[in-house]
């Protein structure tokens, strides 16, 4: 009877361990996630910049702003095109993950690669009873320098041949 | 009968000698006319470069191009030759017939982005003050301006004006300078990268775009304003004044009290119980205060402007040359001044204005009990100046430098304090705050339409 009781105590110890743990793990931003984590479907961000959903830049060095409810845990994270795995950004080797002041302004700097970026923006609602998420997807499409030279050199060029042209 | 004749003719030569020797000491020795109020009249007239440029000159000079950013304050080691190459260009603009067209409201953030100089003045002035610096200008009241250098082939550069007032936006296009302003942003660009300080409107905090009802946004920012991302490092000072050696040497008063056009003869002078020293007369009230300034209280006329032709920036030239005078007296350096207020075109007639000196670039306010003072404030009265408090301080550097967390930590520590209050700043910028003669670095806000100074701890 004893040695039952001990078993249960024990089993029941491991149990709220583990709940335990995986609460504490649910509040802190991860590290990495692999795939896309559900959404509880609170509001608790409206992302400014960029203003879309999927949007382009010229501009690697990109600062991705919003307002957020006062309190919320704010982390923003880069996908690994190889794996998978969405990765959280370090800037100057400081996590981006912010807690929102009193002003509810959220800015954060990314670095940018060539091509698509899938950036995701994670929410943790800590003041809550309940740990909730809200996650925004977003795609920045960074179009590097070498191709605006090209289209300027282009229209400059045809708008010398129309000035040629009309003389 | 004889010696009266002698006695007579003795007092004669006597009273003819004495009046000889006061009409020559008036005449070469005193000032006939006030101050230094009408010096530019002895440049025969007419208003072309005013003396006041000092003080109207850009606060900020932000540079765009090459996908960096830099932003060059008033009173840096860069900002002087920067500066020179804009009067230049400015130079070269007021000699064209230009004509400033209307353009859209688009026009004036895409020119921000794009590769650019902004002006920013820090003050709305009417254009007939800024044009006297600048070149011919629409009608309005301007804070800001865009040079940009458009087109390489055409060799142009577009200058954009916002009129405050109204609230629009003006273009005209000098046929040439492209090569100086484009070599002027090359030159000055080589610092951070553009997002490292972004405009507020780039960034959204301009407006109000959030329809969620959760989230709330009760600070808004000018859209100009730039937003730093990173903690601000500035360099401690210390602060000093000369005033007891100076109030110890008798020319030294003579000369303070010509300056506000006391009658040397009449005036009435004691000391205070906090050791403020008085001199009062039948028109004013002139306090010297141990602590480091100086107030003057006109109980009837005043000191008068100059309102002749022009009378906006003949004022300000008034009012700047008497604080060039004051800080003379008491052996001050030449600090970078300032102004601080809205410059209309009535301001001869009622208003207050305010200076700020600058030292490292970085503005320095007052911390009086509990109230925030300009180191420099008039309070003008029908063309008269009938305040004037200026703070006679000296600044130098200690060595050490003060860390200011980013701007958004100093919101949200400014929404702390206000809770739901709505607010538009206009204007956010780290200052010195005197208090007591000691120095602290601090975030400031200006809130729109005002010109009261919020502290941020």
């Amino acid at each position: 009877m004893i040695s039952l009781i001990k078993k249960m105590l024990y089993i029941l110890t491991v149990v709220l361990g583990i709940m335990l743990f995986c609460g504490v793990s649910a509040s802190a931003a991860p590290g990495e996630m692999n795939g896309l984590p559900a959404s509880d479907g609170l509001l608790c961000i409206d992302i400014y910049n960029p203003e879309t959903v999927v949007s382009t830049t010229t501009q690697s060095d990109y600062v991705l702003s919003g307002v957020a409810k006062s309190g919320v845990v704010v982390s923003v994270y880069y996908k690994e095109e190889a794996t998978g795995i969405y990765k959280l950004v370090h800037v100057d080797g400081v996590p981006a993950v912010q807690t929102i002041g009193a002003s509810g302004y959220f800015a954060q700097r990314v670095q940018l690669s060539e091509g698509k970026n899938d950036i995701l923006v994670r929410v943790d609602a800590g003041y809550e009873d309940t740990s909730a998420l809200q996650i925004v997807d977003l795609e920045i499409n960074l179009l590097v320098d070498s191709f605006w030279d090209r289209f300027r050199s282009t229209s400059q060029n045809m708008e010398q041949v129309l000035r040629n042209a009309f003389r | 009968m004889m010696r009266k004749e002698v006695f007579k003719n003795i007092t004669l030569v006597t009273l003819i000698f004495i009046s000889v020797l006061l009409f020559s000491k008036i005449w070469f020795g005193d000032n006939l006319i006030y101050g230094d109020s009408f010096s530019f009249m002895k440049k025969g007239g007419g208003v072309t470069t005013i003396e006041v440029e000092g003080i109207i000159m850009p606060k900020r000079i932000v540079l765009t191009g090459n996908n960096k950013r830099c932003c060059i304050l008033k009173g840096t080691t860069e900002y002087g030759n920067c500066y020179s190459a804009i009067k230049d260009f400015f130079a070269v603009a007021e000699s064209e017939t230009l004509k400033f067209e209307s353009a859209e409201t688009t026009e004036w953030g895409s020119a921000l982005k794009s590769r650019s100089v902004l002006l920013d003045y820090g003050s709305t002035y009417s254009s007939s003050v800024l044009s006297k610096i600048t070149m011919t200008l629409p009608q309005g009241e301007i804070k800001e301006l865009i040079l940009v250098p458009e087109s390489s082939v055409l060799s142009r550069v577009s200058v954009y004006a916002k009129d405050l007032q109204g609230g629009a936006i003006y273009k005209a296009a000098l046929p040439q300078g492209y090569s100086s302003i484009s070599g002027l942003i090359d030159t000055y660009i080589v610092g951070e990268n553009v997002n490292n300080l972004p405009f507020a409107f780039e960034l959204g905090f301009d407006k109000v775009r959030t329809f969620n009802e959760d989230i709330s946004q009760n600070t808004l920012l000018d859209s100009n304003i730039i937003i730093g991302l990173k903690d601000v490092v500035t360099p401690e000072i210390t602060v000093s004044e000369n005033i007891k050696s100076v109030m110890d040497d008798g020319n030294k008063i003579e000369d303070l009290l010509s300056a506000f056009a006391f009658k040397i003869g009449s005036v009435r002078r004691y000391i205070e119980e906090n050791d403020a020293m008085v001199f009062v007369d039948s028109n004013a009230t002139l306090k010297v205060y141990s602590d480091g300034w100086i107030e003057y209280a006109a109980e009837n006329r005043g000191i008068p402007l100059d309102t002749s032709e022009d009378m906006a920036s003949r004022s300000l030239e008034s009012m700047y040359s008497l604080v060039r005078r004051t800080a003379k007296i008491f052996n001050m350096p030449e600090h970078e001044i300032q102004i601080y207020s809205n410059i209309t075109d009535e301001i001869y007639g009622n208003a207050a204005v305010y200076m700020d000196y600058y030292f490292n670039g970085v503005p320095v306010i007052v911390d009086d009990n509990g109230k925030t003072s300009h180191t420099i404030s008039f309070d003008i009265k029908d063309g008269m100046i009938v305040g004037f408090k200026q703070y006679l301080y000296e600044f130098s550097n200690t060595g050490g430098v003060a860390t200011n967390g980013s701007m958004v930590s100093s919101l949200d520590s400014l929404n702390e304090k206000y809770g739901n209050t709505a607010m538009k700043i206009s204007d956010m910028y780290i200052a010195y705050v005197c208090k007591k003669r000691e120095a602290s670095v601090h975030w400031c806000v200006r809130s729109e339409g005002t010109d009261t100074i919020e502290i941020i701890d």
